[in-house]
């Protein structure tokens, strides 16, 4: 029963100081409890907080990187897929209902195979009537469905902010619950991991599409940035977007669907973190007790075509009635835990606050961009990735000239290197940076799972200080001169009016 | 009731054998059923209460408040500083003023501390120094390690005091204006949002200003420090630090910044604080062609945080159309019919102003239509049927626990209080919250949600691609095109009474209370249920009873015959010898609405709190009502009602007598008519017959 609830607050207790010579961030570490189950998955405890409530998060090392073309879309739309519950919850009647999804399945592939004329002469009429059978066997397979009992059962256990999202690399789902619920969650997310269903396939197929066309379709920059990303990537899968191309969802089913989880989603992929005000001992026996039965897997990810070297820079245009912008990739490496502070020491440089280089001398100086921003290691950072800049040019001026200054930027920086005071600068930034990302509970979690899959292990989040103190000028001359204008691509953005070339 | 919720689960868990469905290298694993085969058998902890810590608010010597939460576990200091100027203060003419001012401040910074040189400083310690400017608020706000605290307030200090403005980073800021609006459709999302309000308040309106391209390009140097010097200053301001400090050096420290500082001479500029009432369903149309997916927003008029029916309201909200998926609107738009990716309908409540009621959904051209009706359907749906034990209980513990995790860590814990005393809500606020919302029954959340929520007076707003829709809106009412671009000149949209709104509402209250302890004492008003009187006009007499709030009945000599006249919420008749005679609903209409502003109404109305109250300048009072009344009262030099203000006319009252302990008005004259209208024989709870009121049976 609800008492009267006074609203609780998350502060970390006066013991956790942050004395110390690694800036207080060493007593957060030795607090970390890590243990691997046998079948590969790890699970990461981290005591925080005096409130009774915890952040829990599962990363999977599987994304957009992992799909085909023919079948992109397939990550996102799984992790979607992963909350409509599975044999034991969100079902009104499993035996009826498995009867009915099998059933539902055919009836696509049928309908699919027809209308994309792959049964020879077949009439309209026929095809017609495949759909209508579909639309009844979704129907039937509908009524045995309770498609929101996964949610529900979430929120009843006092779950907040239950989210999960989607990138190229890794694939993540969070919420926060109170500890006396810590259970529950294991059984739900066991269920979830290890048994979805995908009920309502093909009904969540439309919703997906609407998130596609709220992103990208219908949004100037979505749109431009989806351009320059087919423009940058010709053979890699980063190429493709993350939400999937329209007609490919359009297409997608569930036994594909089904695959691509019994592929990827694998104990040895996954990381599970749990901040708050837990015991690490319980919370492993929890683990042992509901995910030792996880399928192993296979921790390495399949072969994907390497992308080749581009040779020469590349120019994409879109064509839309809004404000005109300019976005430009350089080409940078994987994103590894060696040079992860590298590149995010650059971009501060780059754009990082209006002291910046670009900012300086694009927005105040030459008063050709309103604003400049940019990004590191999109798509991804497992394979060679991208560094991004976005610019908008004030009236009278042009994307172009945006793009020569930006880049005698990066030459100047290339060439002269960082003044003594940025050099200088370098530790407490990223102190400040740090201390921002490991603010609440969730965040700790976050960056924890990304540490552990992707920097090499999760220790590494704690000494990102002392691997800034080791950067030197050269370092970042050398990483600034590798953004090559030869291998640049470059995304326009304007209306029809100034094609006038 | 955590029982209730396990039985349904049961319920929805099938049975099932287990079943082989991963392959593990040509071995079949089934997943164990063991002992928490159901999710209902899985136990559960016991449940720990929290109190959490509390800020403590101190004010300096010029009425300054100021928050302190210290917190040691992060070597970092938060510190905001808030002012009761925003965009509500923007001159006629020059949208934006406040806004920018706002920016200007960092970055244009001080004579001591130019904009570059603070951008370079900042950049060196890894600090943040930022400012904007809000619809009521303009805040500066800086954060960094606690060893640099003592030098990154001087600069906050300095630049928020002694700005300079230089001509180069105004034409910036300027030029980053013009680019903002230029690119503000943009994101259909936002555009739609944005507009959708504008077109629900009226362009008139003062929220619906926007920054305009020929407005900016009138603006000056001089216009920025002109609304600095009149706008900025201590009255109503709000210093708020969280972090690593030490609370007593810190004091010191602002004290020596701020206790000095001036107040403010701008007087208040004029802001609506009520909502408008819409009758009848609009259908505004942006059309625009970029675009496969239609943004739909539903608007009507909301409620203010401290309304009483809020808390049901909010409880509403949560089973209608918020948190997480498990809402009606979420499930019926998404996970039903999959039109869209992301539905909602809440109240949206504001501090000081009644907000909206909104609800909101996109979905592919095609199936705009569909979903209008589905939203609509949704909306009257969850009005006339009853709410469920189990959806009830879940949608309050779901809003409960969500209460917790709206604070998780210490810095949202010291905004969510900065925000309740910087608008002059108690400190109690949420837990009051929370108790009223733990005693509310399913019945209480539709009562609210019906008084409130009234489908057939929703604004409709839709924008897209109108070719592609599958139906023409045309058949959902009648459509109004909305052009984005039209400029502010447009005419006549709004004809709501202006409202001055002072810096801060406790001088409003402070009249109040003034005014009731003139009048015979709050308490005493309070009790007084019912009041009679004589009334005399030129050669009638008529004797009057009023029971509060909106029962009337006179009795006047006409002639030889007595005539009886009794209007009530239900209804108004007017009996003699001769007859009884109905009054029709237009007359009983406007016969409620002047009794609801007539002095005995009005007095007894302000003893029970129901006016928003507020004070534009000495001695004068506005009221509003949730029902949409706007009073202004203008007071004597000892605090008695000298004047009532409303849109029905002005009535002044120049005689005043003590009758059972209150001061009542003896003369007073209607302005326009100039009618004169003497009282006498002031009976305060005087007894009653019931039969007074009846419908007379004979008649």
């Amino acid at each position: 029963m609800m008492t009267a609830l006074s609203f609780f607050v998350f502060i970390a207790p006066q013991i956790l100081g942050f004395g110390g010579s690694q800036d207080g961030f060493q007593a957060l570490a030795d607090e970390v409890e890590v243990r691997e189950l046998d079948n590969g998955l790890r699970v990461i405890v981290l005591p925080f907080g005096d409130a009774p409530v915890a952040a829990f998060r599962v990363t999977v090392n599987t994304g957009g990187m992992d799909e085909e073309l023919g079948l992109t879309g397939l990550a996102h739309f799984a992790e979607h897929m992963a909350f409509k519950g599975s044999r034991r919850i969100g079902s009104k009647d499993w035996a009826s209902e498995k009867r009915a999804l099998e059933e539902c399945d055919r009836a696509w592939k049928l309908y699919e195979a027809a209308s994309t004329h792959q049964l020879g002469n077949i009439s309209n009429n026929e095809i017609q009537q495949l759909l209508a059978s579909f639309e009844s066997a979704r129907a039937e397979a509908d009524r045995f469905s309770d498609a929101s009992a996964f949610d529900t059962a979430v929120s009843v256990a006092g779950g907040l902010d239950q989210n999960a999202s989607t990138g190229a690399d890794s694939t993540e789902y969070h919420v926060s619950l109170p500890v006396a619920q810590m259970e529950r969650w294991f059984w739900l997310t066991r269920e979830q991991l290890g048994d979805p269903v995908m009920r309502e396939f093909y009904k969540e197929r439309d919703v997906v599409m609407e998130e596609r066309r709220m992103r990208t379709d219908s949004n100037a920059f979505g749109s431009l940035l989806e351009a320059v990303l087919q423009s940058a990537f010709v053979a890699h899968p980063y190429r493709d977007p993350v939400i999937g191309h329209m007609d490919d969802l359009e297409y997608l089913d569930r036994p594909e669907m089904l695959a691509f989880w019994k592929r990827h989603y694998t104990a040895e992929r996954m990381v599970v973190t749990v901040v708050g005000k837990v015991e690490p001992d319980d919370v492993f026996a929890l683990a042992e007790k509901y995910f030792s039965d996880l399928p192993r897997g296979k921790k390495s990810r399949i072969r994907r075509t390497q992308e080749p070297a581009q040779k020469g820079e590349r120019t994409v245009r879109v064509i839309r009635p809004t404000s005109p912008m300019v976005l430009i990739a350089w080409h940078v490496p994987e994103i590894t835990k060696r040079n992860k502070l590298l590149y995010a020491a650059l971009g501060d440089l780059l754009w990082g606050g209006p002291s910046s280089r670009w900012y300086q001398r694009l927005v105040k100086e030459e008063r050709i961009s309103a604003e400049v921003d940019g990004w590191l290691g999109y798509p991804g950072r497992v394979d060679p990735t991208l560094l991004l800049m976005v610019g908008v040019p004030v009236p009278g001026h042009t994307g172009e000239e945006i793009v020569r200054i930006a880049q005698e930027e990066i030459e100047r920086l290339a060439a002269e290197g960082p003044t003594v005071r940025e050099m200088g600068s370098l530790r407490r930034r990223a102190k400040m940076e740090l201390l921002q990302r490991l603010e609440s509970a969730q965040g700790l979690a976050g960056e924890l799972a990304q540490a552990e899959l992707f920097d090499g292990g999760w220790e590494t989040l704690f000494q990102s200080l002392d691997v800034v103190e080791l950067l030197t000028a050269d370092d970042l001359k050398k990483a600034a001169a590798g953004l090559n204008p030869l291998q640049r691509v470059v995304g326009l953005m304007h209306d029809e009016v100034e094609v006038g070339l | 009731m955590r029982i209730n919720s396990l039985l349904a689960l049961f319920l929805l868990i099938g049975c099932s054998s287990p079943e082989p469905i991963l392959r593990q290298a040509g071995k079949s694993v089934s997943l164990p059923t063991g002992p928490y085969g159901r999710l209902s058998w899985v136990p559960r902890g016991e449940e720990a209460e929290f109190v959490p810590a509390r800020p403590v608010e101190v004010v300096l010597g010029n009425g300054v408040r100021v928050l302190l939460l210290p917190d040691r576990s992060r070597p970092v200091v938060d510190c905001t500083v808030r002012l009761s100027t925003g965009k509500w203060h923007d001159p006629r003419g020059k949208t934006g003023a406040a806004e920018l001012t706002a920016k200007l401040l960092r970055s244009g910074g001080s004579e001591q501390w130019p904009g570059d040189r603070l951008d370079e400083e900042l950049a060196f310690r890894g600090a943040r120094l930022e400012a904007k400017a809000t619809f009521f608020a303009s805040q500066i706000r800086a954060v960094c390690l606690k060893e640099d605290f003592q030098d990154i307030f001087g600069m906050l200090a300095d630049v928020l005091k002694n700005p300079v403005f230089p001509q180069e980073k105004v034409s910036l800021a300027l030029e980053q204006a013009m680019a903002e609006v230029r690119q503000r459709n943009d994101d259909p999302q936002s555009a739609a949002t944005r507009e959708a309000r504008r077109a629900f308040f009226g362009k008139m309106d003062s929220r619906s200003r926007r920054m305009e391209l020929k407005e900016l390009a009138t603006f000056g140097m001089e216009d920025f420090a002109d609304f600095h010097r009149e706008n900025y200053g201590s009255r109503g301001a709000m210093i708020s630090v969280v972090g690593d400090f030490d609370s007593d050096e810190l004091l010191l420290t602002l004290r020596n910044e701020f206790e000095s500082w001036p107040v403010q001479t701008a007087s208040a500029e004029e802001v609506v604080l009520v909502s408008p009432r819409s009758k009848g369903g609009r259908i505004f149309l942006a059309d625009r062609e970029d675009v496969n997916q239609t943004e739909v927003r539903f608007l009507l008029e909301g409620v203010r945080r401290d309304h009483p029916d809020y808390p049901a309201l909010r409880l509403a909200s949560y089973i209608l159309g918020t948190g997480g998926f498990t809402n009606r609107m979420m499930k019926e738009v998404r996970t039903v019919r999959g039109l869209a990716y992301w539905a909602m309908a809440r109240w949206s409540p504001e501090w000081l102003q009644e907000g909206v009621f909104v609800a909101a959904s996109a979905t592919k051209s095609e199936t705009t239509a569909e979903i209008i009706m589905t939203m609509q359907s949704v909306m009257k749906e969850f009005l006339e049927s009853d709410i469920g034990r189990k959806e009830f209980d879940e949608a309050r513990d779901r809003m409960l626990h969500a209460e917790v995790f709206s604070v998780d860590t210490s810095r949202e814990v010291l905004t969510r209080a900065a925000d309740l005393r910087f608008h002059s809500y108690p400190w109690n606020y949420y837990d009051q919250l929370s108790r009223m919302t733990l005693q509310l029954k399913p019945a209480d959340v539709l009562t609210a949600a019906r008084r409130h929520l009234n489908p057939e007076n929703l604004t409709l707003f839709v924008m897209g691609n109108s070719a592609n829709f599958e139906r023409p809106l045309q058949e959902f009412g009648t459509l109004i095109p909305w052009n984005d671009s039209e400029s502010l000149e447009a005419k006549g949209e709004n004809v709501l009474p202006r409202m001055k709104v002072t810096e801060d509402r406790a001088a409003g209250e402070e009249l109040r209370l003034r005014l009731l302890a003139s009048h015979g004492g709050a308490v005493a008003i309070e009790n007084a249920g019912a009041l009679s009187w004589t009334s005399v006009q030129g050669k009638a007499s008529r004797e009057l009873t009023f029971l509060f709030p909106t029962t009337l009945r006179e009795t006047s000599m006409l002639g030889q015959d007595q005539q009886v006249s009794v209007i009530s919420e239900d209804g108004g008749w007017a009996s003699s010898t001769v007859g009884t005679r109905d009054m029709d609903s237009e007359q009983h209409q406007q016969s409620l609405h002047a009794l609801s502003v007539s002095f005995p109404a009005v007095l007894l109305a302000l003893a029970r709190g129901e006016f928003l109250v507020s004070s534009a300048a000495d001695q004068r009072l506005l009221l509003s009502h949730e029902d949409g009344r706007v009073i202004r009262l203008e007071l004597t030099e000892s605090g008695l009602i000298r004047k009532i203000s409303t849109p029905l006319g002005n009535f002044q009252y120049s005689g005043y007598a003590l009758f059972h302990g209150l001061q009542l008005p003896t003369r007073g004259i209607q302005e326009e008519t100039k009618q004169e209208e003497y009282w006498s024989q002031w009976q305060v709870n005087p007894t009653v017959s019931p039969d007074w009121f009846l419908y007379p049976t004979d008649g």
